[in-house]
């Protein structure tokens, strides 16, 4: 017996599309008979047809793909959406087994239900998932977009305020778009959005309870410890697929209002770390934010007939960088700045919890950023304790960056120049070169303003170059 | 090494993807990473062309040559004329977009296209016209090639886009592999993207100088690495009506030998439906008389061709004209071997 069929949930998942409104779509997610009704609301009228409802649907369900025998699509797809939706199923079944089971962080699954060592092959990583639906011959959308316009996903951390800032400075027209879900991960993003909404024009909003379907499926997964997974934890027990949902589901305002690109906050994913496990390539679970991802998807979106292009503007700069310019270039946004997602109400403010791994990464590039953490909502107890937390904890971060930081903010000393330098990745002629024409320069001409230099993948290591 | 996606829309593993299925078959020059051809996408390139992975992927967009980490595109398309066809324009585009270089081998030159060089300028990307490094080139025969003392085996056809810098590229490893000192002599823009260091492009150089670009090239080669052997690729066909070929290079690289490449189920040019291709003893008659030198093989296209019919055929040929029938895409050795024991 392979070890997929050994962990199998569920015989079929089938994504249904119940109604569509003006203002919201309303599906139904079917697993053997265990029924999650789904919601996704706009903030403004706009105009969705049942396939893209259909779409933005089964995003969500790709998180469960690696457990189930086939996964059933009750709308029509067409061709291109069901090559996207088996590739997409193919790498997230991977990241699943390597990321969430095999190269676990947290003790989620049963340990009956891990795998042994002979069961970590190629196979048993990609599972074997059906999926079913019928194809569609539709006409192909045709969408006129302006490539001034661009989506910045907006999650109330880092990378999307810095994205806001630059694109805003360089005269892009900004739509910054928060999801807010049911939960409490919304809280993180409010500060920001509540910001935005009191100061500029276009802010947009999803509101969706996917993040409840996500715990929904988990109570019902028989391999997954439920003590465990009630405990709060800085990663996801199964999802790893988190951002498809977020992208698919404000393509109706991209459609809406002709928005040629779609910003994400993807930093840099370092090629040195780019090692297979026991021969099998993966994402290390991050494989939604990486630049194989948003090409992917600009290239189906082009299939699909909406002319815009999914990338990320700070994908060649760490988050040390990308803390530095938004402390330093634009100190307000900094201000609103929530990336924990275990964040509190404290007299009436959200505060981040300061001491999960997240907070403790956060704290670093703050204080390398000789910024103040109080403006962001950290206490004065959270920097004093953070060398102390910093070394007990599993940091999140590569191995390169926080040394540079635990030397920086620590000790006083710089050892290594790239972490703040802008990364030319193998296979560009030119750092930057995902970012659109339109915009490229400008993000550029910006970041390199605070940066050590631009550096180039030679060999196995980051050489500086002219 | 740049990597390199080849673009092939729509012509992969036909004869208007010659300059693709080069690539694929042999590259020095740049690393393939990915051909772009969406009719046959998500397959492996050998196995489509050779029935043999090459670890080379199908794919259909730019982005995801991108996500293979190429930093290049290749046109690899031989259209009739060297047109750059209207549905290549968006990839090209596209990928300019991105900052990629773009390297075409087409008449119709990419960096003399007012979009693309607008893009390019912007981008920062290299636009490299392989007929266009030829363009104005002067060389002039001087009568150095009798000087040139390695065997020469000129790969010569019967039609156009029928195998022969194949050929040659194959016979020139099988020489180096039985230990002989042996030079590929390019003469078209997909053996410069392939990498043979000794090649003029010989259809973008004024006509006047193509005999003396072959001279050249040749003695060159001979004079830096002294070889045993030199393969020197042919160029369309002699009686070609749109393509006629090999009277230069029978002219200026003087061949010791000619090995001829036929396909037994081509009956029409190709490209030209209405021009018969002539009986194979007919070319052999011509290429003798022209270069006073003998054919001493010839090489089998075996395209639509099943291996009864390929085993029966060479029978036949063999028993007709005397000298050895070879698959080129089937070990080398013996034919090589053969070759290297004519007193030529």
């Amino acid at each position: 017996m392979f070890y997929y069929e050994r962990v199998n949930q569920f015989d079929t998942i089938a994504v249904s599309v119940d109604s569509v409104d003006r203002r919201r779509i309303k599906g139904t997610i079917d697993l053997d008979g265990l029924k999650f009704i789904m919601y996704f609301d706009y903030t403004q009228d706009v105009d969705i047809d049942y396939d893209l409802a259909g779409m933005i649907m089964t995003m969500p369900v790709i998180n469960y793909a690696y457990f189930a025998k086939r996964i059933k699509l009750n709308f029509p797809v067409s061709l291109s959406f069901l090559k996207l939706v088996k590739e997409f199923i193919r790498i997230n079944n991977i990241e699943t087994f390597i990321n969430s089971i095999v190269r676990r962080r947290y003790e989620f699954f049963l340990k009956e239900y891990l795998p042994s060592d002979e069961e970590i092959t190629q196979e048993n990583a990609e599972g074997r998932t059906e999926v079913l639906a019928d194809i569609s011959d539709g006409d192909k959308k045709k969408l006129e977009v302006d490539d001034r316009k661009v989506i910045v996903l907006s999650s109330g951390g880092k990378e999307s305020l810095l994205t806001f800032g630059i694109l805003k400075e360089i005269g892009a027209v900004v739509y910054p778009v928060f999801f807010n879900e049911s939960g409490a991960h919304w809280k993180t993003a409010k500060v920001a959005y509540d910001y935005f909404s009191s100061k500029y024009e276009n802010v947009l909003r999803v509101w969706s309870n996917v993040d409840r379907f996500y715990s929904f499926v988990n109570r019902h997964l028989k391999i997954l410890d439920q003590d465990e997974i009630r405990r709060k934890a800085d990663s996801y027990p199964v999802q790893m697929f988190i951002f498809p949902v977020y992208i698919f589901s404000v393509l109706p305002y991209v459609i809406k209002y002709g928005i040629g690109n779609i910003a994400l906050g993807d930093e840099l994913d370092d090629p040195i770390y780019e090692e297979p496990y026991h021969g099998i390539k993966h994402y290390y679970g991050v494989y939604d934010q990486t630049n194989d991802f948003n090409l992917t998807l600009t290239s189906f979106l082009r299939e699909y007939g909406i002319h815009c292009k999914v990338f990320s503007a700070v994908y060649p700069i760490f988050g040390t960088l990308v803390e530095k310019i938004l402390v330093q270039r634009y100190n307000d946004l900094f201000r609103v700045q929530r990336s924990c997602h275990l964040c509190h109400y404290e007299g009436g403010d959200v505060k981040p919890c300061g001491t999960c791994s997240k907070c403790l990464g956060v704290l670093l590039f703050m204080l390398n950023a000789e910024a103040d953490p109080t403006e962001a909502g950290y206490s004065i107890e959270h920097v004093k304790q953070l060398e102390d937390n910093v070394n007990s904890a599993s940091m999140r971060l590569d191995p390169d960056e926080l040394e540079y930081l635990k030397a920086k903010v620590f000790e006083g000393r710089r050892i290594n120049s790239h972490i703040e330098g802008i990364h030319q990745l193998p296979g560009e002629n030119s750092a930057f070169s995902l970012v659109p024409e339109r915009f490229r320069d400008g993000v550029r001409s910006i970041v390199s303003k605070y940066s050590t230099g631009f550096y180039k993948f030679v060999g196995s290591e980051w050489v500086k170059i002219d | 090494m740049e990597n390199a996606t080849i673009l092939s829309e729509g012509v992969f593993a036909t004869t208007y993807g010659k300059t693709a299925n080069g690539l694929v078959r042999y590259s020095k020059r740049y690393h393939i990473t990915s051909v772009i051809d969406s009719r046959l996408a998500g397959q492996d390139a050998g196995q489509v062309l050779m029935h043999k992975p090459s670890g080379i992927p199908i794919i259909s967009s730019v982005e995801e040559a991108i996500n293979g980490h190429a930093e290049t595109l290749i046109v690899g398309i031989a259209s009739d004329g060297g047109v750059l066809p209207e549905n290549y324009r968006p990839y090209i585009r596209t990928a300019l977009g991105y900052g990629m270089n773009i390297v075409s081998g087409l008449h119709d030159f990419v960096s003399d296209d007012p979009e693309f060089v607008k893009i390019a300028r912007r981008t920062g990307s290299r636009i490299t016209d392989v007929r266009k490094l030829f363009k104005d080139k002067k060389y002039f025969f001087t009568g150095n090639i009798e000087k040139v003392k390695a065997k020469k085996i000129a790969v010569l056809g019967t039609d156009s886009a029928i195998g022969k810098r194949t050929t040659a590229i194959y016979l020139n490893r099988a020489m180096k592999a039985i230990g002989k000192k042996s030079v590929m002599i390019g003469t078209g823009q997909t053996s410069w993207m392939q990498g043979f260091k000794y090649t003029v492009v010989v259809d973008a150089i004024v006509n006047d100088f193509v005999a003396g670009a072959l001279e050249t090239i040749t003695y060159e080669a001979w004079d830096s690495e002294r070889p045993d052997y030199m393969f020197i690729e042919g160029q369309g066909s002699v009686l070609h009506p749109a393509y006629p070929g090999s009277f230069e290079i029978i002219g200026a690289t003087r061949p010791d030998a000619i090995i001829l490449q036929h396909a037994p189920m081509r009956k029409y040019f190709d490209g030209f439906p209405g021009y018969e291709i002539p009986p194979l003893e007919k070319y052999i008659k011509i290429l003798e008389l022209l270069s006073n030198r003998k054919v001493i093989a010839i090489a089998l296209n075996t395209e639509n061709m099943d291996e009864s019919m390929v085993k029966e055929e060479k029978s036949r040929l063999q028993a007709k004209f005397g000298i050895p029938v070879f698959d080129p895409l089937q070990r080398l050795s013996t034919v090589t071997r053969e070759i290297d024991s004519y007193n030529i």
